[in-house]
């Protein structure tokens, strides 16, 4: 794997939080690489800290522990002032278009702020680039003018998504963009999202709880659990073999939208406790990492271990 | 006995608000036969949490039915007093509601609240309630119901909160239970746990169940029968082998398609403009409605449900003229 492909690197990543009850390792030894172009999707349950790891990736939080690089330069310490111009690089499409944008401005000052915190352009620039953003994601001219509540919740997560990519960036991590959307208006903004990732060659971190919105969306997905980075995999090769017991569960659980295909005798749902300390991934083929606290390395036939367990 | 717990006939109800007066729920008829798990589906808006509310006589102060019967065991609801309502509520039709955290007291330990409905209702004694708290705890699948029974509602997670609920639910043994959006704020892993347990309660007491979702994920796996909601109408309804095999309505068809499965390999994703309303008739006869956007679906014309094959019903114009004049 030649590393000038890999746009985002994470490096044994730790966010912790702390109150009255004590330090809550959010987010806990997670290494992953993400690749120039693809989307990566990081499933996982409530509290599983998968909203942490695309926050702390983006740099919204310090980490505690491991580094970050982004386009091979490690973004780890820098401060706020030094890391503007990577702010323009690294967007993020948040999860609620009712709470994320501001119901006082304009359509149009929501859209042009970020190019001038960044000073881009001049302000004809800027209305002309806000307009041709609005056409891109399919809503009309005349939105620029009007204000967030004449809007619905799929017109507004439009909205979001032109404000996170008005300003070009390489990266864009997208925390639960349409789960507060209807299925019918889901499916039209999750369109919208594939095509605009085409056409501007983005690279996505795709963050949701929905295993198949994840794998409509992705190319690879990671699996995290109470802080851990659990499994990654390719999507296809993640769906058909799944490894450890609580991806197992993840997937069994999805409901099915075929009724004569009802299975009354579903695999058990299996919660394990959460292991001392961040797993070690395993590679076990086809790009498929593990962790290795639930596997039996001999059922693989390694040969030579040591050369197969390797960080990713 | 009547082989149906509940009957909706024709039911319309109507909301007035700033003096104008807005119909959320026309000419809705549904029935639940026993033993049956019937889905209500529908996007945010389109009708079907007033029409469970309609049941129950819930309704907000502003809302009034206008038209039609709902009948329960054979019993004219709409006509009951209020007195008479709250016999049945809690006790007989039990509602599971969408947000846990805002239906329960956050003042109360949940041991309590779990038995107010059996307090209320079948006069037993302090330490029955308690016996009884701790074994729906267990029921809904607490390992340690004496110790769940001492908590607050905010020392729980959400998936254990909608477990509280259910067992709240249960607690009287109801014939119907409203499941309304019992799963939507929670976990995958969880939502299959809460249903599976709605289930197991509704084949243990031979109860029925009215599962209202906008999820048609969740309706192939646990419905018998479905209805497709929308603009306060129902536009089909089959059962749910049918709905899935051969849907009929646009707009079933859409919500069908918008479903990402991951076992089919899909390279796009159909959404609702995928699916046009005005061209595609049915013998003759135009959809309704025969125009949609999420904003507005128009019904300006009569409209009825029409049987396009055994059992199957799918909604259309009562007359061709009128819509080509709507445009």
């Amino acid at each position: 794997m030649r590393l000038d492909n890999l746009l985002v690197r994470a490096q044994n990543l730790s966010k912790y939080f702390t109150d009255s009850s004590g330090v809550h390792k959010a987010v806990d030894g997670v290494s992953l690489n993400i690749h120039r172009g693809e989307t990566l999707g990081v499933v996982g349950e409530s509290g599983s800290g998968k909203t942490t790891l695309g926050r702390t990736i983006m740099r919204l939080y310090k980490p505690e522990h491991g580094q970050i690089w982004f386009d091979g330069k490690e973004i780890t310490k820098l401060n706020d002032g030094k890391l503007r111009p990577y702010r323009r690089e690294i967007q993020m499409i948040f999860q609620n278009p009712y709470e994320s944008l501001s119901p006082r401005l304009t359509v149009g000052e929501i859209l042009e702020e970020p190019l001038y915190i960044q000073k881009i352009g001049t302000k004809k620039e800027r209305m002309d680039k806000a307009i041709s953003m609005l056409e891109k994601v399919g809503l009309p001219r005349n939105s620029y003018s009007r204000k967030i509540h004449e809007f619905s919740g799929g017109q507004r997560q439009r909205i979001g998504i032109a404000r996170a990519l008005i300003l070009e960036p390489k990266f864009v991590i997208a925390d639960e963009p349409v789960s507060a959307l209807d299925v019918s208006v889901q499916a039209q903004v999750l369109n919208l999202l594939k095509d605009l990732q085409a056409e501007m060659n983005l690279t996505c971190l795709f963050i949701s709880h929905d295993l198949s919105v994840v794998h409509y969306m992705s190319d690879r997905v990671a699996v995290m659990y109470l802080g851990h980075l659990i499994e990654l995999a390719p999507k296809e090769e993640l769906y058909r073999n799944p490894i450890h017991p609580y991806t197992k569960s993840l997937l069994s659980s999805i409901p099915v939208p075929d009724p004569e295909r009802r299975n009354p005798y579903r695999e058990p749902i299996i919660l394990p406790e959460k292991p001392l300390y961040p797993p070690q991934l395993v590679h076990v083929g086809n790009e498929h990492y593990v962790s290795a606290n639930m596997i039996n390395i001999k059922d693989f036939e390694i040969e030579n271990t040591k050369k197969q367990v390797s960080y990713i | 006995m009547d082989q149906h717990i509940l009957q909706i006939k024709n039911l319309r109800v109507s909301f007035n608000k700033n003096k104008q007066k807005t119909t959320a729920v026309n000419d809705v008829s549904l029935q639940i036969e026993r033993g049956q798990t019937v889905a209500l589906i529908g996007e945010s808006g389109s009708g079907k949490s007033i029409t469970s509310l309609s049941v129950l006589q819930l309704l907000p102060s502003n809302g009034q039915v206008e038209k039609g019967s709902i009948t329960f065991d054979g019993n004219e609801l709409l006509k009951k007093p209020e007195k008479e309502m709250r016999e049945i509520r809690g006790n007989e039709i039990s509602m599971i509601f969408q947000d846990a955290i805002a239906s329960l007291n956050p003042g109360m330990k949940v041991g309590l609240q779990i038995t107010e409905g059996l307090k209320y209702h079948k006069l037993v004694s302090k330490e029955e309630l308690k016996s009884e708290a701790l074994q729906l705890l267990e029921q809904v699948g607490f390992k340690n119901p004496a110790q769940i029974y001492n908590q607050y509602p905010d020392q729980l997670s959400g998936g254990m909160k909608q477990r509280i609920l259910i067992a709240m639910a249960i607690s009287c043994k109801p014939k119907l239970l409203i499941a309304d959006e019992p799963t939507t704020a929670l976990d995958v892993t969880i939502q299959r746990q809460v249903l599976d347990l709605i289930e197991h309660y509704k084949t243990d007491l031979d109860a029925s169940v009215l599962l209202i979702t906008h999820d048609f994920g969740v309706v192939a796996e646990y419905a018998d029968w479905v209805y497709v909601m929308l603009g306060g109408h129902i536009v089909e309804s089959a059962d749910v082998y049918t709905i899935f095999k051969n849907p009929v309505h646009p707009y079933t068809k859409a919500l069908i398609g918008s479903i990402p499965n991951p076992e089919n390999g899909q390279e796009r994703l159909k959404s609702i403009q995928d699916y046009t309303f005005e061209d595609t008739g049915y013998d003759g006869r135009k959809f309704a409605p025969a125009t949609y956007t999420y904003e507005s679906s128009s019904f300006d014309a009569p409209s009825s449900l029409i049987e396009v094959e055994p059992m199957h019903y799918v909604r259309f114009y009562d007359d061709e003229r009128k819509v080509v004049a709507i445009g």
